[in-house]
């Protein structure tokens, strides 16, 4: 210091970098000691944890130690690729998760700019009420209702039959052709005013005056929704595409055990509820771990090569 | 410096010396107490035995045990009264640990992290080879020579179906015994509506289908107007085997032995789905989906759901459990309707054999059954825990800890040294409230059972009016030997099946063995192409779809499946011949 001081030439290396770094600690000292638990928990509960990959590695037996375990290598991320049903379960899983990254990604957004619509306040927030509660239901609960709606005496199939649209009851739960679809409207059912919370937000961020110009222009609703809202929300509905991308692997869990029966077994098994079944149940972390820990990865590339593709079509990136 | 150094060093050395002699006196001052206390042990280390045959420690015996999948606020709500018992004339304090969580999930996670009680039990077999071989399992068989002479003699030749391949024996069975029910995988058909047909006799698998088509004609809506099926099926929460009844039913009907058609003179195991009647069964079950005489939700059915339908007189028939029949209908029904019951609306289970079949397998009673039970390494004292072992395994051990304490409130009581069970308990149309609610809900009974026997009791000072008699229920009988409540002698007049014994049959799946993992798969890939199967439209498909499937176990490893069984039991032969 008393060197720049006095010859006014700047310190380099890395003793310059670090005091630098100091510095600049110091200039932001309120923003890291608010963020301070923020980083901790993040530190403890993201990244602790993940020295368990190296279970992926060894032949790991619960109860024995790892030291005592034998190094594998790569192989149960091989083994997953000569499972007999491997392709089966990894089209599951794409099929189901690209559905939800489709419908499910547009439906809260519709839903989104159809509040923004309405004008009534107490009628927009019944209906933000009504759309939220079913995220809160849990999916044990979300199947039974599922299982009497549906059933071959079900709701529906009684509305169909009186309406003579069909004269058998169609066998929603048991065939596996309607798996996907019935999966997706259970998720979209749970997940759809939960996911538009985020969007409405963004919506109630776009500058009025936009609106007030547009109206000048001549833009009717549906214009004003289309030229303003949109692109006013454009950066909001890429960070969470580009981010829901790193979820393509993780078709969901809980729904697929409890919607899912032996007729649809083709259609319901994804990597998740194979890992829990085959992995988690029978003691196999070893297997399990290297699965989880590949399907991370590949979402992760993912999210990079979405990421890139975002930036340079779009000029919008997350990183 | 150095001579501070050095002054240091001696005075470390010598308050060591002192430290290490203090601590030697301590120790042979500890050696004297224990000596004095085993010369004190010259008094008896015990306070006697009891009047239950429990030798009643002078030092409260305490352990915990894990046994499986509940609710463990409902667990500690039921056990108190037992629990009291226990401490009051035993001087044993036992803890039962239970959690709402697949068994096997959660034993791996105790593996893992070393966090387990001292007995586990209700373990399955494979899980408990599991930690037999990490070390956590104590070794008994010393423990079992010195402290349990019942465990020894009850289980007889069948102990050695325990040992390993050195001799040892690590783990004890739970819910073992004899077990030659009355009913098993049946053929069930409501009794009234078979009546007002003229009572036909059905004893062939086709017989079974003609009888229920003519019920089914006449009878093809119940009172609400819903449409009556002749079959239907379910899988108990939480797993997706629905489908599975029908082919154990059926594979009993055809005489296979656990699923595997044993050839006795050459040992060989032929899995079903490699058998001309696999084919035959599964056409047979086909022909009732085709014919629209199946539940359409059969293969969604959870338990409960399928039970609504039976009670709701839906549902003709079964093939599988007796039980399930059982508790859907006349039991569900004598509780609904009270005094208006009729005791002739009922199910009624047959046996139901092929042609050609020599004897059906509906009856398999395991004596070492599927289900282990071991002391974990946390385990203080892993003898007293053999000795409750041991004497939970007597008869009157089990007897209590199967029907709680013998009391005048409760269903039996102990009077002249006769095991008496009091009359109201004994009354057939109030089982549930004067029976099993008294002993289950008052007097928290089999709140601990770890070890005890669920095959049938035999003891001269068992109450002479009932048979039959295991932890889980007791039938009272008439003096010419028939059951007292007339319902079961309709239920099962037609039961001719004898029981087999499958205890040589038992596989043991070891912890690191990839056959395992085949079996896992192949019970999964079953019960899907099953389902496919059955649901085919045309009988073309049907055995298209068969042929698949075949080809598809074949892949996946059934024929090691079969060797591995056939191997099995030649070494369970031989262990059991030791």
């Amino acid at each position: 210091m008393e060197i720049q001081a006095k010859t006014g030439i700047k310190q380099s290396g890395f003793k310059g970098r670090l005091s630098r770094i100091g510095k600049r600690f110091y200039r932001e000292r309120e923003l890291w000691t608010i963020n301070f638990f923020a980083l901790a928990w993040v530190l403890i509960f993201a990244y602790g944890p993940m020295y368990g990959i190296i279970y992926s590695f060894y032949n790991y037996i619960p109860g024995r130690s790892l030291s005592h375990s034998k190094f594998v290598g790569l192989k149960y991320y091989i083994e997953f690729f000569t499972l007999p049903d491997v392709w089966l379960i990894i089209r599951n899983t794409l099929v189901i998760s690209s559905l939800g990254l489709t419908i499910g990604f547009i439906a809260p957004i519709i839903l989104a700019l159809l509040m923004n619509e309405i004008r009534n306040i107490k009628f927009k927030r019944l209906i933000q009420t009504i759309t939220y509660l079913p995220h809160f239901v849990s999916w044990i609960v979300v199947a039974s209702i599922i299982f009497t709606l549906l059933g071959s005496e079900g709701a529906i199939n009684d509305a169909l039959m009186k309406m003579g649209i069909i004269h058998e009851p169609l066998k929603i739960l048991g065939e596996g052709e309607y798996f996907w679809a019935l999966l997706t409207s259970a998720n979209l059912w749970k997940g759809i005013g939960w996911a538009s919370i985020i969007y409405i937000a963004a919506i109630a961020g776009v500058d009025q005056e936009l609106y007030q110009a547009g109206a000048v222009d001549g833009l009717g609703r549906f214009g004003m929704a289309w030229h303003i809202t949109l692109p006013g929300i454009r950066s909001t509905v890429l960070l969470l595409f580009i981010l829901g991308i790193g979820t393509l692997l993780n078709a969901g869990f809980e729904q697929q055990l409890l919607l899912g029966t032996p007729t649809t077994r083709d259609y319901h098994e994804v990597i998740d509820t194979y890992v829990y079944r085959y992995g988690i149940q029978q003691g196999r972390y070893s297997f399990a771990t290297a699965v989880g820990f590949m399907s991370s990865v590949l979402g992760l590339v993912l999210v990079l090569i979405t990421n890139k593709f975002s930036k340079k079509l779009t000029g919008m990136s997350i990183i | 410096m150095k001579k501070i150094l050095m002054l240091m060093l001696a005075l470390t050395i010598v308050l060591t010396a002192a430290g290490c002699s203090g601590g030697n006196n301590g120790k042979s001052a500890n050696k004297e107490e224990a000596s004095s206390s085993s010369g004190n042990s010259a008094e008896p280390a015990t306070n006697g035995v009891n009047e239950y045959g429990w030798d009643v420690p002078k030092d409260t015996l305490k352990f915990s045990f894990y046994a499986g999948y509940d609710d463990q606020a409902e667990v500690d709500k039921k056990s108190p009264p037992m629990a009291q018992f226990y401490k009051d004339k035993f001087n044993v304090e036992i803890k039962k640990i239970v959690y709402s969580i697949d068994m096997n999930e959660k034993l791996n996670l105790m593996l893992a992290t070393g966090d387990y009680p001292e007995v586990i039990t209700n373990m399955d077999d494979a899980m408990a080879e599991k930690f037999i071989a990490q070390g956590r399992a104590v070794d008994l068989t010393d423990l079992i020579e010195k402290s349990a002479p019942n465990i020894k003699e009850k289980l007889g030749k069948y102990l050695n179906l325990m040992k390993d391949d050195e001799g040892k024996i690590y783990k004890l069975p739970a819910l073992w015994g004899e077990n030659p029910n009355v009913a098993g995988m049946d053929f069930g058909i409501r009794y009234d509506w078979w009546k007002e047909l003229g009572s036909p006799v059905y004893q062939t698998p086709e017989e079974y289908y003609q009888a229920l088509k003519q019920i089914m004609a006449k009878h093809p809506t119940n009172a609400a107007g819903q449409k009556v099926y002749a079959l239907s099926d379910n899988a108990p929460a939480g797993t997706n085997t629905q489908g599975a009844n029908l082919y154990n039913g059926m594979l009993a009907a055809y005489g296979f032995k656990n699923g595997y058609k044993v050839n006795e003179s050459t040992g060989e195991f032929t899995h079903w789905m490699n058998t001309p009647e696999g084919l035959e069964i599964a056409k047979y079950i086909n022909r009732f989906y085709r014919e629209g005489m199946i539940d359409p939700d059969f293969l969604t059915n959870k338990f409960e759901d399928w039970q609504t339908k039976v009670t709701n007189e839906r549902i003709i028939g079964n093939i599988g459990a007796w039980w399930q029949l059982w508790v859907g209908g006349q039991e569900a029904w004598a509780e609904q309707e009270k005094d208006k019951y009729n005791i002739e609306k009922r199910f009624m289970n047959v046996t139901v054999k092929a042609p050609g079949v020599e004897k059906s397998t509906e009856l398999g009673s395991n004596f070492i059954g599927n289900y282990r039970v071991i002391i974990t390494d946390k385990a203080k004292d892993p003898e007293k825990i053999m000795e409750w072992f041991n004497w939970e395994v007597s008869t009157l051990g089990t007897m209590i800890t199967g029907f709680g304490k013998p009391d005048p409130e409760n269903v039996w009581d102990i009077k002249d040294g006769k095991w008496i069970f009091k009359d109201s308990a004994m009354e057939y149309a109030n089982k549930n409230t004067n029976f099993h609610d008294v002993r289950d809900k008052k007097f928290g009974a089999m709140s601990f059972m770890m070890i005890a026997p669920a095959g049938w009791i035999k003891d001269e000072r068992l109450d002479p009016r009932v048979t039959r008699v295991s932890v889980y229920d007791m039938w009272p009988i008439k003096e010419d030997g028939s059951f007292l409540d007339p319902g079961v002698n309709l239920s099962w007049q037609n039961v001719k099946g004898e029981s087999w014994d499958s205890t040589l049959y038992t596989v043991t799946y070891k912890a690191e063995d990839p056959i395992s993992n085949t079996n896992a798969t192949i019970k999964d890939t079953l019960i899907s192409e099953w389902a496919k199967m059955i649901t085919s439209k045309t009988e073309e498909d049907l055995v298209s779809k068969f042929n698949s499937a075949q080809e598809k176990l074949n892949k996946l490893g059934l024929h090691d499946l079969e060797k591995y069984n056939a191997d099995s039991y030649k070494a369970n032969v031989e262990k059991f011949q030791q």
